[in-house]
């Protein structure tokens, strides 16, 4: 078989059994992840703390750590605060914000927080029970959701 | 140059991507964002936030009892802020009514940085940049809340965070002051403490009248007066607002009053 013939068909085989990632949104590739057993979060700490050690290797070494490193660290660690110099503080802010549609995603044991704006008496009856309604509302948006996807 | 605070670069990204305009069209891109926004007839809540834990799904209630446009805004903002910042919604909680469109040193930082990211987002720099060169007043601030449709307060709060001159706005309720922002160039401490007497915001809190314009009073009836110069004076600009109970104040300095100035050298 020529070689074309052999990329053409190794490239039939990858499309007909493997999803084109360029073409899946962040959230159909953490779902398809999550399906095979992987924790998006615990893997990508995981890379945070690879290449954090390398960073301090490097540093140990008296090398500063590169900076495509030292952008790694900062976008896989979104709750670390934004850096001091305001162009990449702005790229990180921009990142977290574009993520947040791909982040839609229950986790597997999702837990429901309220919170309220209200005045300085308690709430009523009416209040609770309306809250309530909207909580089971969005815990069956959530189910309805999972179910179409 | 100072660094704008991380709520603030937040905010503007968000600004950047949503558009100056993300609050009048915050039902068009809501759906993306995972969240779903409703009017409801609360009786005790101005606004909610429903969210699952660790993601992006949720439900921004608005009580539908809101009757001023600016205040229901800002509540919008202000749970859209807790939605969006990062380390927020990790835990339940509530804001208390009567802090909506306030900065009181008792606020948690959560609330604080809800409140910063409201501001941005309803009246972000470019929309309100070319009222920033005139002298901070009554008045811009009035023109600001008519552009931005934001709350008179959130606007002073706001042209304090950005103005250049040497400005305060003053909050107080019950004849005590409850909170202030001062512009960075401000360089005093307001007195949180009952409104003096010899300040109009204390003539209005007694319904007396008031110049409708600011005007010259000492200096050490609204600051601490460790570094002031002997009789030095400022100027003042206080309303009653009858909706509130409470009395807003513009403090403005056009000169140096301080004993030691950081600015003497250069404005001598």
């Amino acid at each position: 078989m020529s070689t074309r013939k052999k990329d053409e068909t190794i490239g039939f085989l990858e499309n007909l059994l493997l999803p084109d990632v360029s073409e899946m949104t962040r959230e159909e590739v953490d779902r398809a992840l999550r399906e095979e057993g992987i924790d998006v979060e615990e893997y990508q700490k995981r890379i945070a703390s690879g290449v954090r050690e390398i960073a301090k290797r490097e540093r140990r070494e008296g090398r500063s750590a590169p900076a495509y490193l030292r952008d790694v660290i900062e976008q896989l660690d979104p709750f670390s605060g934004l850096p001091v110099g305001i162009r990449s503080a702005t790229q990180k802010a921009k990142s977290w914000i574009d993520q947040i549609s791909g982040r839609l995603s229950p986790p597997a044991d999702p837990i429901l927080l309220a919170s309220y704006r209200k005045s300085d008496k308690e709430l009523t009856e009416g209040d609770r029970d309306l809250l309530d309604k909207e909580k089971e509302a969005l815990l069956e948006r959530m189910k309805n959701d999972d179910q179409t996807k | 140059m100072i660094r704008p605070s991380d709520t603030q670069v937040f905010a503007r990204a968000f600004v950047d991507r949503y558009g100056e305009d993300c609050i009048d069209r915050i039902g068009t891109f809501a759906p993306a964002l995972g969240l779903v926004i409703k009017e409801v007839d609360a009786e005790e809540f101005e606004g909610a936030l429903l969210r699952m834990k660790d993601c992006f799904q949720g439900t921004l209630l608005l009580g539908r009892g809101i009757v001023d446009e600016g205040r229901r805004r800002f509540t919008l903002a202000h749970e859209l802020g807790h939605y969006v910042l990062p380390g927020h919604g990790k835990d339940e909680g509530y804001c208390r009514g009567k802090k909506l469109d306030s900065w009181g040193k008792t606020l948690s930082r959560f609330e604080r940085e809800a409140n910063e990211f409201a501001g941005e987002v309803l009246m972000p720099m470019p929309r309100i940049q070319d009222l920033l060169g005139e002298e901070p007043s009554y008045e811009i601030a009035s023109d600001i809340s008519r552009r931005c449709a934001s709350s008179l307060s959130a606007s002073a709060y706001r042209l304090a965070e950005l103005t250049t001159h040497r400005f305060c706005v003053v909050w107080s309720e019950g004849s005590i002051v409850r909170w202030s922002k001062n512009s960075a160039e401000f360089d005093f401490r307001v007195r949180y403490d009952d409104c003096d007497t010899e300040t109009f915001a204390c003539r209005c809190f007694d319904k007396q009248p008031v110049p409708d314009n600011y005007d010259i009073v000492p200096a050490s009836a609204w600051l601490y007066g460790d570094n002031l110069k002997e009789g030095a004076t400022i100027l003042e600009h206080s309303r009653y607002l009858p909706s509130y109970d409470a009395v807003i104040t513009f403090l403005l300095v056009p000169d140096i009053i301080e004993v030691q100035s950081k600015f003497g050298d250069l404005w001598e």
